[in-house]
């Protein structure tokens, strides 16, 4: 057996460049351990190595799943699958959180932002972050028995960078090509470096879960889709029976890489959101996939067991920075000034959010910078406004009815009252409010981007780059506020690019400072994901994305 | 009587044509397309364009109406728009469950009912017989589902907890736990009809009861039991038996409420389903289906008023 430092110091002869200055990083002390373990294991290394530098050993995630007590059937409530479930279609919370459960992603970011291995073992970047490669799991069978290889991946992936694409939010512009190495390795070349790509080919891209090569997207609705009807991933639980709105099961897959899961079934049921809680309650269900901040309270006072997990999950409130009045920066700041960001979040979350600053810089990403908060200051807001010549504006707020975001618009319509701002909402259904194109696709932009001044919710990604992306950059597919900035797609790419967290650090002040300074999106608070259980159901982590990650869990 | 009888399913017939002629148009100018919603926001228009193109519905819309048509009437009503499933793959055991359901609320609603009427009719003008009257039209003109509510508030988990606050699939459930699980969600629906049936009970009643013939038997010496047996009851519910199967129609239009409240994936819940993610096929099918249990139960009813009122069958003869 060799003695810590030895182990560590044979690693980093073989290590690269970036590998190198995290280790010296920590060992000036300049991260903590969580940072290290969270930073080092984007780069690949692995977690025991990590853990023997942090002073502790860690768990070996891929290792065979946890076992407590086995057997048993779960039954989970969630929301209606109001979209298909095929994986390059997948778009909506509901579909996601299916599929999730027998498909499988490279790898998957824990609650606490570090990745684990899943389909790739490991992973390294080269060229200063600009390709990545990825060593895939050997032995790894699909549910009907073929062998997933690197090929698999490969076809995955290409087929997720083709223009029909729906992960267009993570991978337009950052992947230029994938390709076979080796017989069991996959590199992604990319368009500009990019140190936190691996987050990317997980679950944050819930698209991205490895199907067989011979996979064929759904062309004719008059057949299921191929993975509807049968969900072949390599996932710890398969499709035993799709009844439609009767609900889906599932059965304990045996040869799963990673060990037989401890529970037999999964059985899920189409429940509202009221209906989840009420059944969760009445002991009907064992699950509740997501509850609202009111189901919660119903919940805990009832005694079941809340799961808030606390992740990037934020309203996205966007002015149109080249129309009217939005156009004007005054005009946005004194809107960003009206909010009481405080009163917000405690009203809609209660103990479950906590105060956002105007940019999706998450306080709980290891690279956020404080810098000063926006607090409400309705004579400072009235004030621009006045200097603006917009003193009697009226404007109209868009939004879907959908957890609190109807209460949320309203908060903000009385907010801007108080500084003279007429604000009419109005409320589209999901539907409708999603029916359309994304920037940059050809027909009819979706009401939810072609809106001037709306509300749309982003779920709690592990890495803000598909809120910088997507929603910020010059172009991005998401951006509704047609904000267009040098100076911040410089920063940001310089922030994505940064091979090192006192990089990542400097970048991300520059971002937040420049966002403040422009105010084209409110991000007014981030909130808790909240999942709950029955007291009979042992180690369930909810994912913020909706995902259900069963393995390791165990019912009474 | 046959001449009626064919009449009322040529006039059915046509209503069925027409309901499905204003839903199919309904359901093509709702905003949504098809293409879009299966394909993603991501989607280039191209693909969007042969997804619609493959489906069909860049077709002028009485082709397409057409088409549906003649697959609807062999019982094919298409495939879902979100995962390509048969639309009657879902929809047959989601109109058995509707069906227990709509049988389970009968069962709970016309012995109180009738017993309710009879009762208020015998004490005409007393407190009993106002308090049941008003009971009756307060629970009338309440919404199903305000009903399913303060049920699920007061028999639910947060209150007293005697009954789940969810039915659920039901899935592999024994026949004990359907009982028990849908209990409220019948219950919710039988309080609705509660008023009309008991109102038409307590009328018929009160019109035997000041018949000659009730007055004859009362004169010749039959015991009060044998009267309200043997003539009141026997003259006075034939009516309201015949109102009853009228009211089939009437609680399917509640089930969509209750079974969404419920979270009983029947034919209400897939109809209110599919109406929000804008899943077409299904919602034209049980729109259809609704209208043909409509029509059906409303003929029978119809049919059972015309075979037990003479005056109604030789009027409509004439």
């Amino acid at each position: 057996m060799r003695y810590p430092n030895e182990e560590i110091e044979n690693y980093r002869r073989g290590a690269g460049e970036l590998e190198n200055e995290l280790i010296d990083e920590y060992r000036a002390g300049t991260l903590t351990r969580k940072e290290l373990i969270q930073r080092g294991s984007v780069l690949g290394m692995s977690i025991p190595l990590l853990g023997l530098l942090g002073g502790t050993a860690e768990r070996a995630f891929a290792a065979p799943m946890a076992v407590g007590q086995r057997g048993g059937r779960i039954r989970i409530g969630t929301a209606s699958i109001d979209a298909s479930l095929e994986p390059p279609l997948l778009q909506t919370l509901a579909a996601i959180s299916v599929t999730q459960i027998s498909g499988e992603q490279l790898v998957y970011a824990d609650k606490n932002a570090v990745l684990r291995p899943r389909l790739a073992t490991s992973w390294k970047p080269s060229r200063g972050g600009r390709s990545w490669t990825f060593q895939i799991r050997r032995g790894v069978r699909f549910h009907d028995g073929k062998p997933m290889t690197a090929d698999d991946v490969v076809a995955t992936f290409r087929r997720l960078l083709g223009p029909d694409s729906q992960a267009q939010s993570s991978y337009k512009g950052v992947i230029d090509s994938v390709r076979k190495v080796g017989p069991n390795a996959v590199r992604f070349d990319l368009e500009a470096p990019n140190g936190l790509f691996p987050y990317l080919t997980g679950q944050m891209t819930y698209q991205s879960i490895i199907l067989p090569r011979s996979y064929k997207m759904p062309t004719d609705l008059s057949k299921p889709g191929e993975f509807t009807s049968k969900m072949n991933g390599t996932g710890p639980f398969r499709l035993k029976e799709n009844r439609g709105p009767g609900g889906i099961s599932w059965e304990a897959n045996p040869t799963y890489w990673g060990g037989r899961p401890a529970l037999d079934e999964v059985d899920m049921q189409i429940l509202d959101d009221q209906a989840r809680v009420t059944a969760l309650q009445s002991g009907q269900i064992d699950l509740a996939v997501q509850v609202t901040y009111e189901g919660a309270r119903q919940l805990q006072r009832a005694g079941k067991k809340v799961l808030p997990i606390r992740v990037a999950n934020h309203r996205y409130l966007n002015m149109n920075v080249t129309k009217e009045p939005f156009n004007d920066v005054r005009v946005r700041q004194a809107i960003a000034l009206a909010l009481d960001r405080p009163g917000l979040a405690r009203g809609l979350w209660g103990q479950y959010a906590e105060v956002g600053n105007d940019s999706p810089m998450w306080p709980g990403y290891p690279y956020t910078a404080k810098v000063p908060q926006r607090k409400r200051d309705l004579e400072r807001a009235r004030a621009l406004l006045r200097a603006a010549g917009k003193e009697n504006l009226k404007v109209t707020l868009t939004c879907y009815r959908g957890f609190e975001m109807a209460d949320y618009a309203q908060r903000v319509s009385q907010a801007l009252r108080q500084i003279g701002i007429d604000c009419d909402v109005k409320v589209f259904t999901s539907v409708q409010y999603f029916d359309g194109v994304s920037f940059g696709a050809n027909g009819k932009l979706a009401p939810w981007l072609a809106t001037d001044f709306g509300i749309v919710d982003y779920g709690g990604r592990p890495v803000p780059t598909t809120y910088l992306n997507a929603g910020l950059k010059s172009g991005g597919v998401w951006n509704s506020a047609r904000y267009k900035s040098k100076a911040f797609d410089r920063i940001l790419a310089n922030f994505i690019g940064a091979p090192d967290l006192a990089g990542q650090r400097k970048y991300a002040k520059q971002l937040q400072t420049q966002l403040l300074k422009d105010t084209p999106v409110i991000y007014a608070y981030f909130y808790n994901f909240i999942a709950a259980t029955g007291a009979n159901v042992r180690g369930y982590v909810p994912g913020g994305m909706a995902d259900i990650n069963l393995r390791g869990v165990t019912i009474r | 009587m046959l001449r009626y009888v064919l009449n009322r399913v040529a006039l059915g017939l046509v209503s069925l044509l027409l309901l499905s002629m204003m839903i199919f148009v309904a359901a093509q100018v709702l905003p949504g397309n098809p293409g879009r919603i299966v394909l993603g926001r991501e989607a280039t228009p191209n693909a969007v364009e042969q997804f619609n193109h493959a489906l069909g519905v860049d077709r002028p819309l009485p082709v397409r109406y057409a088409d549906w048509l003649s697959d609807a009437v062999r019982g094919d009503f298409g495939a879902n728009y979100t995962d390509g499933r048969a639309v009657t793959d879902d929809l047959v055991p989601a109109l058995q469950r509707s069906l227990f359901l709509a049988v389970y609320a009968f069962i709970l609603c016309i012995p109180i009912s009738i017993l309710a009427g009879v009762i208020a009719a015998l004490r005409r003008g007393r407190p009993t017989d106002r308090a049941i009257t008003v009971t009756g039209l307060s629970l009338a003109v309440i919404p199903e589902f305000v009903l399913g509510a303060i049920l699920v508030t007061l028999l639910g988990p947060a209150f007293l907890n005697w009954f789940p606050g969810i039915a659920g699939a039901l899935i592999d459930a024994s026949f004990v736990t359907k009982v028990d699980s849908l209990f409220m969600p019948a219950l919710a629906l039988a309080l609705v009809l509660f008023g009309y049936i008991a109102r038409m009970a307590r009328a018929g009643t009160m019109e035997a009861l000041d018949a000659d013939f009730t007055r004859t038997a009362t004169l010749k010496g039959l015991k009060q039991r044998q009267v309200m047996v043997r003539h009141v009851l026997r003259n006075g519910l034939l009516p309201t038996i015949a109102v009853i199967s009228t009211q089939v129609g009437y609680l399917f239009g509640g089930i969509v409420a209750i079974e969404k409240l419920f979270g009983y994936p029947g034919i209400g819940f897939l109809t209110v389903t599919s109406a929000q993610i804008k899943n077409f096929p299904m919602l034209l099918a049980c729109v259809l289906v609704i209208g043909v249990i409509y029509f059906v139960a409303t003929l029978a009813g119809d049919l059972l008023t015309a075979a037990l009122n003479p005056r109604v069958r030789l009027a409509r003869q004439s």
